[in-house]
This record gives C-alpha cells, structure tokens and sequence, in this order.
C-alpha cells in the first residue's frame, strides 16, 4: 500500500510510458484503459522541468515496471524521491 | 437431503433504492454488470439509477482500483490505493444539485483505510480545487494527528465566490468509529435553507455528528469547477474500500433517509442506529 515517487525528464518519462503501453497492448477498448502511466504532458512538474510520477508501489512489482524500472534508476535517467521532495515540489490541494 | 431453494438465494437487501423518488447516481460494487475490468483493476463503474449518470472511469492502468469481489461482507468493493482514483467524465454539469440550490442527500458505504491510524486525509469526493474560488464539493476523511484530527468527515460546499462556502461542517473526533471499518456516511445537504444550521447535516451509521454548519453564503449557481473524482484528488491520496454510492436529488424525508441508510447496514453487514 505504499506509494512511490519518480522524476525524469518528459523524453524518458515518455519513453517507458510507450514500452509500457506497448507490453500491455494499451490502448485497449475492451478493457478502457488508454495507457499505462500519466502522459508526461499532464504529470506534474517542477520549476526545472522536471517531471513528477507518484505511483502505487504494488504497480512497481508488476513484471514489466519490475524489470524496467531498475535498469532506469541505475543509469540515472528515473530519480525516486522521497514523499517530502514530491510534495514540495508539486504542491496537492491543501484542503 | 436437498437444500430448500429459498436458502439458497441470496439474502435480501430489503429496499430498491429506485423506490424512493430522485435517485440520480448509484453506483454498486456489488453488482458487477456494471464494473469493466482492465485484470483485477476497474477501468469504468457505471451508475445503474437509470438517469444517464456519467460512469466513473479510469483510462491509465497505473492508476485504476483493485476490484475485491468479497471486500465487505461477502460483497464486491472498488478498492483505492493511495495514487488510484475514477474520474466521472465531462461531469462538470452533472451533478450541479450537489451545490446548487437543489440540494441532495448523499450515501456512501465505505472504509477510509486499511490501517486503525492512517495519520492522513483520505479523498472520498471530489469536484472543487478547495481554492476559495472553485465551486463544487470536497468530501474527505481527517485523521492528521499535526492539526489534532482524529478519524473526521470534512464535507465542503463552494460556491465559487472567492472566500465563500455554502455550507461546512467538520465533524467532531471519532465520528468514524475506526479508519479501517466499512461504515455507512450519509449527507443531507440542504444549501438553500435560510438557516444556515440546518444547511448540511452529516451522519455515520445513522447517527448524526452533532457539528452545524455555519456558512451563511447563498448556494451555487454556476457548473462544478472540476469533473468529479473518487479516490485520489489532486496527489492527496486515498486508501478507501467504496461498496456503494448513492446520490438523491433534494433532501430526503427523515424516514427515506433511514430507509437508505438501513438498506446499505443490512446489505454490507453494519450496524446502523
């Protein structure tokens, strides 16, 4: 149940979300579902351009995020940040 | 010996909701004709009150709910985890009655987490930014221990007039009974009433939480700010188990509202007062 939290740049933001897709057969009528991840054009972003992906920690286990996303954060591209860094950097709502 | 074949239906739940008169959104995990799955995740819940409600959808797989087919008392659950949310599509217009004069009653059968103290808000409901210039509603659970809040329902209607709510109430603490228990949370929402007190009443399991609104601003006229969304708003997150969702049109009798009430507690196995 724990949530996980990214930042790349939109090119390699972009370019795992079409490796997703393409594994999963996305778009998929049958099923609804357009794609894997947020587009990199509606992810939040910081004031680099940077951006943002906070996702559910059960979807990193599956097999294809599993296998990917190692590869990313060892040559750099993907950074996983902590909680406090995300929020700061994209500020939620404050009810 | 055979089983007698009344025992083997299943139990009744005791009321049609379509029975009472302005049902306008129903959503039902337990029914699932009305879940499309994308694996074990829902992609689309669609309403079954029959008014052409729009379904509540999720097009990104990464962010699409669990479906638990026995998630509370042998019963389906759409189950959130904190990133995962379904939006209602193109509903800015679509549920107006929510904060426009109107009014509504509003039920949900839910959990908020899976944890007794999850120390954190949970999104239940959601089609106003919480900026004070937005209009429509926030609902959300409170148990962020640094603001002394200990298992509350904060439910916020704007108007859309910068500095202006309708109506709020922020429940006393432990109005719900435990984060991670299916409870039935019911709205009366009456923003037209002169009177400002009796303008938005909350109950847990047919309890009231004896918090009067305050707000004295005239309700909306203008089309929610934001699609509704259930589950996670604005990055906020939210690990809440719904089962069913209703929404009335205008604000039902106090007998109606019991009815709803005690057919979602005998449904879902739930104490209700």
């Amino acid at each position: 149940m724990t949530m996980r939290f990214f930042r790349s740049t939109d090119a390699v933001y972009e370019s795992i979300r079409t490796q997703l897709d393409g594994a999963y057969g996305y778009p998929n009528a049958d099923t609804k579902t357009v794609t894997s991840i947020t587009p990199a054009a509606d992810a939040p972003h910081d004031t680099q351009g940077r951006a943002y992906l906070a996702i559910s920690g059960v979807y990193c286990e599956y097999n294809l995020p599993a296998e990917l996303l190692p590869q990313f954060l060892a040559s750099g591209a993907v950074e996983e940040i902590a909680e406090d860094a995300y929020r700061a950097a994209v500020q939620p709502p404050e009810p | 010996m055979g089983m007698n074949n009344r025992l083997m239906r299943p139990v009744a739940s005791g009321l049609n909701p379509k029975t009472i008169a302005g049902l306008s959104l129903w959503l039902d995990a337990s029914d699932s004709s009305t879940i499309t799955l994308n694996g074990a995740n829902v992609s689309e819940w669609r309403d079954k009150s029959g008014t052409g409600a729009p379904a509540a959808a999720q097009s990104t797989a990464a962010s699409q709910p669990a479906y638990n087919a026995s998630g509370v008392n042998g019963r389906g659950t759409v189950d959130f985890d904190a990133t995962e949310s379904l939006v209602f599509g193109s509903s800015t217009t679509s549920f107006n009655y929510l904060h426009n004069a109107t009014g509504a009653t509003m039920f949900v059968a839910w959990k908020p987490d899976t944890a007794s103290n999850p120390d954190a808000i949970r999104y239940l409901l959601n089609n106003t930014n919480n900026s004070s210039s937005s209009t429509g509603i926030g609902i959300f659970f409170d148990d962020r221990s640094s603001v002394s809040r200990n298992n509350r329902m904060s439910f916020n209607v704007n108007r859309g007039v910068n500095g202006q709510s309708t109506s709020i109430v922020l429940t006393n603490n432990d109005f719900v009974t435990a984060a991670n228990s299916f409870f039935v949370f019911s709205a009366v929402m009456d923003n037209s009433n002169a009177t400002a007190a009796s303008r938005l009443f909350l109950y847990s399991n047919g309890t009231s939480s004896g918090v009067a609104n305050t707000s004295t601003n005239a309700a909306a006229t203008g089309n929610a700010s934001q699609n509704m969304t259930l589950g996670n708003f604005g990055g906020g997150g939210s690990l809440a188990s719904i089962a069913e969702i209703l929404f009335y049109q205008g604000v039902l009798s106090a007998s109606s509202r019991r009815a709803v009430e005690r057919y979602l507690g005998k449904k879902y196995g739930i104490v209700v007062a």
